[in-house]
C-alpha cells in the first residue's frame, strides 16, 4: 500500500512534467497544426536557464536554499526566457512556412531541434557534459501512510496544477483565449474577423514556452541532472501523451500526461526498459480503440 | 548497341563510379574512412528511397522508419553469425544473401503486422503509432539477452564491401523506379492526392497501402542487413527515433515524391556531416543551420518532385521499339503519339 | 428486373432524418436527373449509392445483387462510379495517368511483372495508354494528357472527373452537380457531352443538378429531393408543372410560371 501510494506520488510529479509538455505540443497543434518537434527542447532551455539564472542569483542563498521569493523571480525570468525563444523560433522558422504542406513544417521542426540542441553543446560554456540541478527549495520529507514524499514533489505538483488552471482560465475564459480558439477553427475566418492571427499565433508559442520551461523545472528538481540533450526524449514522451489525449485537445494533453507519467513509474519498478516502452504500447492499444485519443474528435472528411 | 547504352547508362554509370573509387583507393587517394561514408550514403539512399515509397508516393506518414532497419539488421546478422563459421568460403555469397532477404522478410512480416489495424488511422495518427512501433521494437531489443540486450550485438562478419552496397542501391532504385511507372504505382500516387476518390476508383486503399508499406519495410530490413554487415556491430539504440528522423530529413530536404530526391538528400546530407568535420564542436549545429535554411527557401525539397531523365519512364517510352526485336503487335503501334 | 432497385432507402445523422424513404429503380441505359433545392439531400443518396454512407435502413439493389454495407471500392467494382461535386482529381499526376489510375482495379498485374517491367507488362501498359489516350480524345482532353490535373482549367477538371469514371467501365454512372459552377454556355457544352456519353458508352445515368434548364433537355426522368422526401418524381415537363416542386424552389407565395 504504502510502495503504491509512493510510486503514485512519483507518477503524478513525472505525469506533471509530461502534462505541462504535452500543453505545449497540442496547443501549436491545435492552432498552427503542426507538429513542433523542437518543443522538447524549450524544456531543456528552461532547465538550462534556470541553471544558470540560479547561479547569478547564488548570492542570495541562505543556507544553501533559495528564499521563496527569489525562486519565484527565477522561474518567473526562465518562463518569459523560454517563452520568448519560442516566439524567435515561429518567427524565424515556422512563420515562412505556414501555407506549405505540413509535412515541411515538421522537418524544418526536426532541423530547429538538431540546432537547439546542438547550438549550446558547441558553446564553450555549457558544453556537452551534464550538470547538476540546484536545489531551489529546502528539502522536507513527510511521511503519509508509510510512504515519504518531500515539499519539493509537493510544491512541483502544486506549481503544475496551478499552471494548467490558469492555462484553462485563459483559453476558455479571456479575449486572447477566444481568439486562439477562433484561430484555431479557421485562420482565414479569424483573419477576416478581425483577429491578428500572426500575434495569437506568436502568444501561443509563448505560453507554450513558458509552460515548458516550468515543466523543465519540475524535472530537473526531480531527477537534479541537466544535458542538452534532455529535451528530446521527454518531448517524445509528451508527444505521445499529447496524442493519447487527444491532440489539439487541453484537456486531453494534461490526461494524458498524468496517464502516461504514473504507468511509466509503475513499469519502470517491473523493468527500467519496459518502463519506457510501456507509454507507447498504451497509445498504440488507446489509438486502435479510439483512432483520435481519449478526448479526440474524428475528423470525417466530407464528401 | 546505342539503344543498349541508352537503357543501360545508369548501371553503367554506377560501375564507373566503383572502379573510380578503386582505383583511387589502391593509389591512396582515397582511404577506408571515405569508402565507408560511401558505404553509408549508399545504405541511406535505400533507406530514403524505400520511406519515399511509403511517405512521397502513397501519401502515408511512416516516422519509424528505423524501426524496420534494426529489424533486417538483427535478422540478418543472427543468420549470418549463426551459419557462417560453419561454411566454406565459397558458401558464404548464398548465406549473406539469405541472411539479407531473412532480414527484409521479418521487416516485411512485422510491417504487415502493424499496418493492418494501423492503416486505418489518418495521417499524424499513424504517424505517432510507426514511432511508437519503432521504440518498442528498440526497448524489446534491449531485453533480449541472446542478442546482446542493450549492449548489442558483436562479431557480426564484416561481408558487406562498397560493391554489395552499390549493387543492391542500383537494383532497389531499378526496381522501385518501374514500380512507381506501373498500375501498384499509380494506385499508390492515386490514395496520395485523394483517398476518397481513388476508392471511388475502385482501389483497394488498404490493400495497396499494406504493400506499400510491406515493399518498403522489407528494402529497409535488407538496407538495415548491409548496415550490419558493415559496422560488424549493432545494438538497439542505434535505430532510435533520431535515426528515422534522419531519413525523413534525407527524404524531404531531397524533395519528397521523387527518386532523384532521395538519392541526392541522402547522399548530400550522408556527406555533409563528415565535410564539416573541421568545424569540430560547431559541426553538428551548422549542419542543422543548413538544414533548416533549405527547408526555408527551397520548401519543396532540392528536386522538387522532379526526376532525372532515367529515374522516369515517359508515356513515350511506352512507343520505342523494344530493345530485343519485340514482337509483330508491338511494333505495329509504334507510330502513335 | 431492374439494373438498380433502391427501396425505403433512409438514413438518420444523429436525430436528423437527412433522406427519407428514398425511391428508385432505374433501367438499363436510362437517364434519370435527381433535382432539388440546396440541403435536400441529393449527395446524401449519391454517398450511400457508393458506400461512403451506409444507410440506416433500405436496400440497394444492381442486377438484383444486394449492396448494402459494401465498401466505396466494391461498389465501384460491381459497377458503379461517380464524380464530385467538389472535384477530387489526383491532382499531382497526369490527365492521362488519372484516367490509367481508374482502371487499376481491371489491371491486377502481378508485382513481380510490376517491379521487372517485363515485356508483357510494357505490352499491356501501351495497349491502356491507347485505350486512355482515345477514350480522352473523345472527351476533348487528348491535346492535354500530359497536364498535370491540378493545372487544367476548371471546365476541363469537370470532364476529367467523367473520363476518369468512364474509365472503371460502369454500369451505372453518378453525376454530381457536373454544372456546378459553370457559365451557361458551357452549360450547353456539358448537356451535349452528357448526351453524346450516354450514346456512345450505353451507360446508365444518374445526375444531381439543380439547374433545370440543364436537366430538363437530357434527363428522362426527374425526381425532386426536398427535406430529404420525395416530392415529385416523373417526366420532366410534368415536374416542372408541379406545384409542389415549384414551392420548394422559389419557396411559398409564388405563383406559378416561374424556372428557377
Amino acid at each position: 500500500m504504502a510502495t503504491i501510494l509512493q510510486y503514485l506520488v512519483y507518477g503524478l510529479q513525472l505525469g506533471s512534467v509530461y502534462a505541462l509538455l504535452a500543453l505545449g505540443y497540442t496547443m501549436v497543434y491545435g492552432i498552427v497544426g503542426m507538429i513542433n518537434f523542437a518543443h522538447g527542447d524549450f524544456l531543456m532551455i528552461g532547465a538550462m536557464g534556470t541553471y544558470f539564472i540560479a547561479k547569478l542569483f547564488e548570492g542570495q542563498r541562505i543556507d544553501g536554499t533559495y528564499p521563496m521569493l527569489i525562486v519565484g523571480v527565477i522561474i518567473l525570468i526562465a518562463m518569459l526566457g523560454t517563452g520568448g525563444i519560442a516566439v524567435g523560433t515561429e518567427a524565424i522558422a515556422y512563420r515562412p512556412l505556414r501555407n506549405k504542406p505540413r509535412m515541411i513544417a515538421l522537418i524544418t521542426a526536426v532541423g530547429v531541434s538538431m540546432f537547439l540542441e546542438n547550438f549550446p553543446r558547441a558553446l564553450p560554456f555549457i558544453g556537452p557534459n551534464p550538470r547538476s540541478f540546484p536545489t531551489l527549495f529546502t528539502p522536507t520529507s513527510f511521511l503519509v501512510l508509510g510512504a515519504s514524499i518531500t515539499s519539493t514533489q509537493i510544491i512541483m505538483i502544486l506549481l503544475a496544477a496551478i499552471t494548467m488552471a490558469a492555462l484553462y482560465f485563459v483559453v476558455n475564459r479571456t479575449k486572447i483565449g477566444g481568439q486562439m480558439r477562433a484561430v484555431s477553427m479557421d485562420k482565414d475566418a479569424a483573419s477576416l474577423m478581425g483577429i491578428n492571427v500572426n500575434r495569437v499565433i506568436s502568444i501561443t508559442f509563448f505560453i507554450g514556452g513558458a509552460l515548458a520551461a516550468v515543466s523543465g523545472i519540475c524535472y530537473a528538481s526531480a531527477y537534479p541532472q541537466v544535458d542538452v540533450y534532455m529535451g528530446s526524449w521527454l518531448g517524445n514522451m509528451s508527444f505521445v501523451a499529447a496524442v493519447l489525449g487527444g491532440i489539439g485537445d487541453i484537456r486531453g494533453a494534461m490526461l494524458g500526461g498524468f496517464i502516461l507519467g504514473i504507468a511509466q513509474i509503475f513499469a519502470t519498478a517491473i523493468n527500467s526498459t519496459f518502463g519506457y516502452a510501456v507509454g507507447f504500447i498504451i497509445l498504440i492499444i488507446i489509438l486502435l480503440v479510439k483512432p483520435a485519443g481519449i478526448m479526440g474528435k474524428l475528423v470525417v472528411e466530407k464528401v | 548497341m546505342k539503344k543498349l547504352l541508352k537503357t543501360f547508362y545508369p548501371a553503367l554509370l554506377v560501375v564507373a563510379l566503383y572502379i573510380a573509387v578503386t582505383l583511387l583507393r589502391s593509389v591512396g587517394i582515397l582511404n577506408g574512412y571515405y569508402i565507408q561514408v560511401m558505404m553509408f550514403a549508399g545504405i541511406n539512399i535505400m533507406m530514403t528511397a524505400s520511406l519515399n515509397l511509403v511517405n512521397g508516393f502513397t501519401g502515408q506518414f511512416c516516422i519509424g522508419h528505423a524501426g524496420f532497419m534494426s529489424l533486417g539488421a538483427y535478422g540478418a546478422a543472427i543468420v549470418t553469425t549463426m551459419l557462417f563459421k560453419n561454411v566454406p568460403a565459397f558458401a558464404q555469397i548464398p548465406v549473406f544473401l539469405l541472411g539479407l532477404f531473412v532480414g527484409g522478410c521479418v521487416a516485411a512480416l512485422i510491417g504487415a503486422l502493424i499496418g493492418l489495424p494501423s492503416l486505418k488511422l489518418k495521417g499524424d495518427y499513424l504517424a505517432i503509432v510507426t514511432l511508437a512501433f519503432g521504440e518498442i521494437v528498440r526497448a524489446i531489443l534491449r531485453l533480449i539477452q541472446p542478442i546482446g540486450g542493450a549492449r548489442g550485438m558483436i562479431g557480426i562478419p564484416n561481408y558487406a564491401n562498397l560493391a554489395w552496397i552499390l549493387f543492391f542501391m542500383t537494383l532497389t532504385l531499378y526496381l522501385l523506379r518501374n514500380l512507381i511507372y506501373s498500375p501498384y504505382g499509380r494506385a499508390f500516387i492515386a490514395i496520395r492526392d485523394n483517398e476518397i476518390a481513388a476508392d471511388a476508383m475502385g482501389i483497394d486503399t488498404t490493400r495497396y497501402k499494406i504493400t506499400s508499406f510491406c515493399i518498403a519495410a522489407f528494402i529497409a530490413g535488407v538496407a538495415g542487413g548491409l548496415y550490419a554487415h558493415v559496422l560488424a556491430f549493432i545494438q538497439p539504440d542505434s535505430f532510435s527515433f533520431t535515426k528515422s528522423s534522419d531519413f525523413l530529413v534525407y527524404l524531404y530536404a531531397g524533395g519528397s515524391g521523387s527518386l532523384t530526391g532521395s538519392i541526392l538528400g541522402a547522399a548530400l546530407l550522408t556527406v555533409l556531416p563528415e565535410i564539416l568535420r573541421f568545424l569540430t564542436d560547431w559541426r553538428l549545429a551548422v549542419y542543422a543551420a543548413i538544414l533548416v535554411i533549405v527547408m526555408l527557401y527551397r520548401s519543396e525539397g532540392l528536386c522538387g518532385g522532379k526526376e532525372l531523365p532515367f529515374m522516369r519512364i515517359s508515356r513515350a517510352a511506352l512507343y520505342e521499339k523494344p530493345l530485343f526485336g519485340g514482337r509483330k503487335k508491338d511494333s505495329a503501334v509504334s507510330g502513335k503519339q | 428486373m431492374s439494373l438498380l432497385e433502391v427501396k425505403n432507402l433512409t438514413i438518420m445523422f444523429g436525430g436528423l432524418c437527412a433522406v427519407d424513404d428514398f425511391n428508385l429503380s432505374v433501367e438499363k441505359g436510362e437517364l434519370v436527373a435527381v433535382i432539388g433545392p440546396n440541403g435536400a439531400g441529393k449527395t446524401t443518396v449519391f454517398n450511400m449509392l457508393t458506400g461512403i454512407y451506409r444507410p440506416t435502413s433500405g436496400t440497394i439493389r444492381l442486377d438484383g445483387e444486394d449492396m448494402v454495407g459494401l465498401k466505396p471500392y466494391q461498389f465501384a467494382r460491381k459497377g458503379i462510379t461517380r464524380t464530385f461535386q467538389n472535384i477530387r482529381l489526383f491532382s499531382n499526376a497526369s490527365v492521362a495517368d488519372n484516367v490509367k489510375m481508374a482502371h487499376t482495379m481491371h489491371n491486377d498485374q502481378d508485382l513481380a511483372k510490376c517491379f521487372l517491367r517485363t515485356f508483357g507488362m510494357v505490352a499491356s501498359e501501351r495497349a491502356l495508354d491507347e485505350r486512355v489516350m482515345s477514350l480522352l480524345e473523345r472527351l476533348g482532353l487528348a491535346d492535354k494528357a500530359d497536364f498535370l490535373a491540378k493545372n487544367l482549367p476548371y471546365g476541363d477538371q469537370r470532364r476529367l472527373e467523367i473520363a476518369r469514371a468512364l474509365m472503371t467501365d460502369p454500369k451505372i454512372l453518378l453525376l454530381d452537380e457536373p454544372v456546378a459552377g459553370m457559365i451557361t454556355t458551357e452549360l450547353e457544352d456539358m448537356a451535349q457531352l452528357v448526351a453524346q456519353i450516354r450514346r456512345d458508352f450505353g451507360v446508365t445515368i444518374i445526375l444531381i443538378e439543380h439547374h433545370m434548364n440543364f436537366v430538363m433537355p437530357i434527363a428522362d426522368r426527374i425526381m425532386v429531393l426536398d427535406f430529404g422526401k420525395t416530392i415529385a418524381q416523373g417526366l420532366p415537363a410534368a415536374v416542372q408543372a408541379d406545384p409542389r416542386v415549384i414551392e420548394a424552389y422559389l419557396g411559398g407565395g409564388y405563383q406559378q410560371n416561374g424556372n428557377a
